[in-house]
C-alpha cells in the first residue's frame, strides 16, 4: 500500500479548501472534555483528543431524528419519509470509534437495512486520526489499536512533525488526489513511519482485560448467576450514560408528534438506553428487566457476548466512554476482570 | 367541541402560568385548540364549567383543601402544573420548621408577624395528588415549554402523555453536554431527579437542583454516596435534597445523610 505524508501546515491548508466543499466535523473543546461540532475554521478542530462526550456515530445516527412527517387533512392520512444524504467528512475518528460505527453496521446496514442510518452512513465521510489513550482506554485489549479499514484517509501523527496518510477507500483517493496530494509539505512514503508511534501508543494503555478477547463470550455465558452484578447493580444509577455515550449502542424509542389542530405530524426516533429503569416496560406495564444487576448483565452481555457470538467481533471497541461518563465508576474493564479472576479462582 | 380548560393558582409564585404565556409561538395554536374559561394572569372573564384544570402551587392552607376538592369535583382531568402542585416545591421545606398542630405558628410569626399568627392557618405544604386524585403531571420550576406543549398535544389527541420515568443524565447526554460532576465535581441531582426539561440546567454548566422531582426509583443512597465522594459534606447534600424535594423525600422515604 502508498502511503503519503503531510505536515502541520499542509493539512491546515488542505482542510480548509475541503471545508469549502463540504460540512466537515471535529473534536472540539467545551470545558475540560471535548466534542464533536461542526467547525469553520481547522485550527478549532482538536483531533487528536480522547474521549468525545458522544461518539461520532451521532452523524450517522442522530439523538432525535424525523423519520416521516404526515398529514391528517385528507381523507386518508399521508406520509412521507424524512431522509438527510448531506456529506459530512467526520474528522478525528479514532480507532475505536471507527469499530464502532463497523458494530452498527453490522445491525442497521446489514441484513436489515435502516434506510435512515443508511442515507447518512453512506454519506458519512471518515478521516480517521490516531490518538493517545488515557486511562479509560482499552484498545488493545479489544483489537482496535489500529483501524485496517472503515476510514477513507487516515492519519498517524510521526515524531518528524506531521501526519502519515493511509488511503482507504476509492473515494478517500479522490479526496487526498484532490485536496491533499498537491499541499505544502505533502509526499509519498516508501515505508510506515507509523509504527514508532503505534507502539509509543500501545505503551502508553494502562487499562487491559486479563484475558484474550475470544475468551469473553464464554467467561459472560459462565458469569449470569454470578455477584458482581449484584455487586455493581446495588451502586448503578440506572440512569443510562453509560449506554447513551457508547459507539456500538443503537437501542431507540419512537415517538409520534401531532400539531396541535390536528392537521399534521411526524415520526421522531429518539435514543433510547437498556440501562434506564423504563426500557424494557412493555405494554401493560410488565418490566421483563426490572432490577439494576439485570440491565447490567443485558448491556454487558450485549458487548462481549450476544453481539459478538452473533457478529465476530467484540461490540465493545475500548472507547472508554462508558467508564468516563459513569460516576459510580462501573467499567467494561473492571466488571470483565472480576468475572475473569472469579472464574480462574473456581477453577483453581 | 374545544375542551374548556381552568387555571387555578395556589400556594406559588405563579411563574409557571407565566410559561405558558410565554409560549409566544405556539400560543395561538393552543388558544385555538382550547377554550380558556379561568386564568387570572391572562384574562378576567370567569365560568365554573370545565373540564380540565391546570392547578398550580401546593396545597399549604385548610382553605386550599377545600377549594381543590371542589375542583376536583368539577373537572375531569386535573393537571399538577409545576412543581408547587407536583411536589410541593420550595414551598416544602417549611414542612420541618414546625409542626400542624400549632399551624406553624412561631414560622408564621416570623414571616407575617402578629397579623399572619391571627388570620393565617397552615397545614404541611403538599403537593396536589396528596390531597385529590390527579391524572396528569407537568413537573418543573417553572414547567418546560416543551414538556408543557407535549401534555396539551397528548390530552388533544387522546393519548397519554410521555412520562419520562427516567434520570435527567438521559438528556445531558443526547445534548452532548459536559457533566458538571465528571467535569467540575458539581452537586448534581440529575441522577435522581425526572427528565423531561432538556436538562437546561447542566447545558450551561450548572448543577441540577432537582426541580422536577425525585425518580421514584432512585438509587438515592448510591446517589449521596457519590456526591459525598465528590467532596461535599452530609450536611450539604442534605439540603440539596430537601431545597425542591422535602415532601417527595418523605413520600418516597428517601434516607437522607
Ligand atoms: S452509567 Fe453507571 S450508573 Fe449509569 S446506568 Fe451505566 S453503569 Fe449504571
Ligand atoms: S462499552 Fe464502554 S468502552 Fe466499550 S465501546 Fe461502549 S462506551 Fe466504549
Ligand atoms: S413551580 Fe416554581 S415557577 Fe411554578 S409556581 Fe411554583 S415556584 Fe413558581
Ligand atoms: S450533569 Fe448531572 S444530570 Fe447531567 S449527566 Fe452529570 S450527573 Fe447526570
Ligand atoms: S436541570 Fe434540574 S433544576 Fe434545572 S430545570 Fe431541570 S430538573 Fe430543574
Amino acid at each position: 500500500m502508498e502511503l503519503y505524508k503531510i505536515d502541520e501546515k499542509g493539512l491546515a491548508e488542505a482542510m480548509a479548501r475541503v471545508m469549502e466543499d463540504y460540512r466537515v466535523v471535529a473534536p472540539v473543546e467545551k470545558g475540560p472534555k471535548h466534542v464533536f461540532d461542526d467547525i469553520e475554521d481547522w485550527s478549532d478542530a482538536r483531533p487528536m483528543a480522547v474521549g468525545t462526550v458522544l461518539p461520532p456515530k451521532k452523524y450517522a445516527f442522530p439523538q432525535r431524528e424525523t423519520l416521516l412527517r404526515f398529514t391528517l387533512t385528507g381523507e386518508t392520512p399521508e406520509a412521507e419519509a424524512v431522509m438527510d444524504d448531506t456529506p459530512v467528512v467526520m474528522a478525528g475518528v479514532h480507532p475505536c470509534d471507527i469499530a464502532g460505527l463497523r458494530c452498527i453496521d453490522h445491525t442497521l446496514a446489514g441484513r436489515h437495512f435502516d434506510e435512515h442510518y443508511g442515507a447518512r452512513r453512506m454519506n458519512a465521510i471518515v478521516f480517521g486520526f490516531d490518538c493517545m489513550p488515557d486511562e479509560h482506554c482499552f484498545c488493545t485489549s479489544v483489537g482496535t489499536l489500529k483501524a485496517e479499514s472503515g476510514y477513507d484517509l487516515f492519519f498517524t501523527p510521526i515524531q518528524t512533525g506531521g501526519f502519515v496518510i493511509r488511503i482507504g477507500t476509492p473515494r478517500g483517493r479522490q479526496l487526498f488526489e484532490k485536496y491533499f496530494q498537491h499541499a505544502e509539505g505533502a509526499g509519498v512514503y516508501e515505508e510506515s513511519l507509523e509504527a514508532d508511534f503505534r507502539q509509543r501508543k500501545a505503551e502508553a494503555v494502562t487499562a487491559h482485560i486479563d484475558a484474550p478477547v475470544d475468551d469473553l463470550p464464554e467467561v459472560y455465558q459462565e458469569s449470569m448467576d454470578s455477584e458482581v452484578w449484584d455487586k455493581w447493580g446495588a451502586v448503578c444509577f440506572s440512569c443510562g450514560s453509560c449506554s447513551l455515550v457508547c459507539p456500538t449502542c443503537y437501542c431507540f424509542d419512537v415517538q409520534d408528534r401531532v400539531s396541535l389542530d390536528g392537521s399534521e405530524g411526524r415520526r421522531d426516533r429518539i435514543w433510547d438506553a437498556c440501562t434506564l429503569p423504563d426500557f424494557a416496560t412493555v405494554a401493560g406495564g410488565h418490566d421483563f428487566r426490572p432490577t439494576a444487576p439485570k440491565r447490567l448483565i443485558h448491556r454487558h452481555n450485549r458487548k462481549f457476548n450476544y453481539q459478538q457470538e452473533r457478529y465476530g467481533e467484540p461490540h465493545c471497541t475500548g472507547c472508554g466512554r462508558c467508564g468516563r461518563s459513569c460516576l459510580v465508576h462501573i467499567n467494561m474493564v473492571t466488571v470483565a476482570n472480576e468475572l475473569i479472576a472469579e472464574q480462574k479462582g473456581e477453577e483453581a | 367541541m374545544k375542551p374548556k380548560v381552568a387555571f387555578f393558582s395556589f400556594t406559588s409564585c405563579e411563574g409557571c402560568q407565566l410559561a405558558l404565556l410565554e409560549c409566544e409561538n405556539e400560543l395561538l395554536d393552543i388558544l385555538g385548540a382550547i377554550d380558556v374559561v379561568k386564568f387570572r394572569e391572562a384574562m378576567s372573564e370567569t365560568s365554573d364549567e370545565y373540564d380540565i384544570a391546570f392547578i398550580e402551587g401546593s396545597i399549604s392552607t385548610p382553605h386550599d383543601e377545600e377549594k381543590i376538592k371542589k375542583i376536583r369535583d368539577t373537572a375531569k382531568v386535573i393537571v399538577e402544573f409545576g412543581a408547587c402542585a407536583a411536589t410541593g416545591g420550595l414551598n416544602a421545606m417549611r414542612n420541618s420548621m414546625g409542626t400542624e398542630e400549632d399551624h406553624y405558628e412561631e414560622l408564621r410569626e416570623k414571616v407575617y408577624g402578629p397579623v399572619g399568627v391571627e388570620h393565617f392557618r397552615s397545614t404541611k405544604a403538599r403537593p396536589v395528588h396528596a390531597v385529590v386524585p390527579v391524572e396528569l403531571t407537568i413537573p418543573g420550576c417553572p414547567v418546560d415549554r416543551g414538556h408543557l406543549l407535549e401534555v396539551i398535544e397528548a390530552v388533544l389527541v387522546g393519548r397519554s402523555p410521555r412520562q419520562f420515568d427516567h434520570p435527567l443524565c438521559v438528556e445531558c447526554k443526547l445534548n452532548d453536554t459536559v457533566c458538571v460532576v465528571e467535569a467540575y465535581g458539581q452537586m448534581c441531582m440529575g441522577p435522581v431527579t425526572r427528565a423531561g426539561c432538556d436538562s437546561i440546567c447542566p447545558n450551561v454548566g450548572d448543577a441540577c437542583e432537582g426541580c422536577r422531582g425525585l425518580l421514584p426509583s432512585g438509587n438515592f443512597a448510591a446517589h449521596q454516596q457519590m456526591l459525598e465522594e465528590h467532596g461535599n459534606s452530609k450536611e450539604e447534600i442534605r439540603l440539596r435534597y430537601l431545597m425542591f424535594n422535602a415532601y417527595p423525600c418523605e413520600e418516597l422515604e428517601v434516607p437522607l445523610p
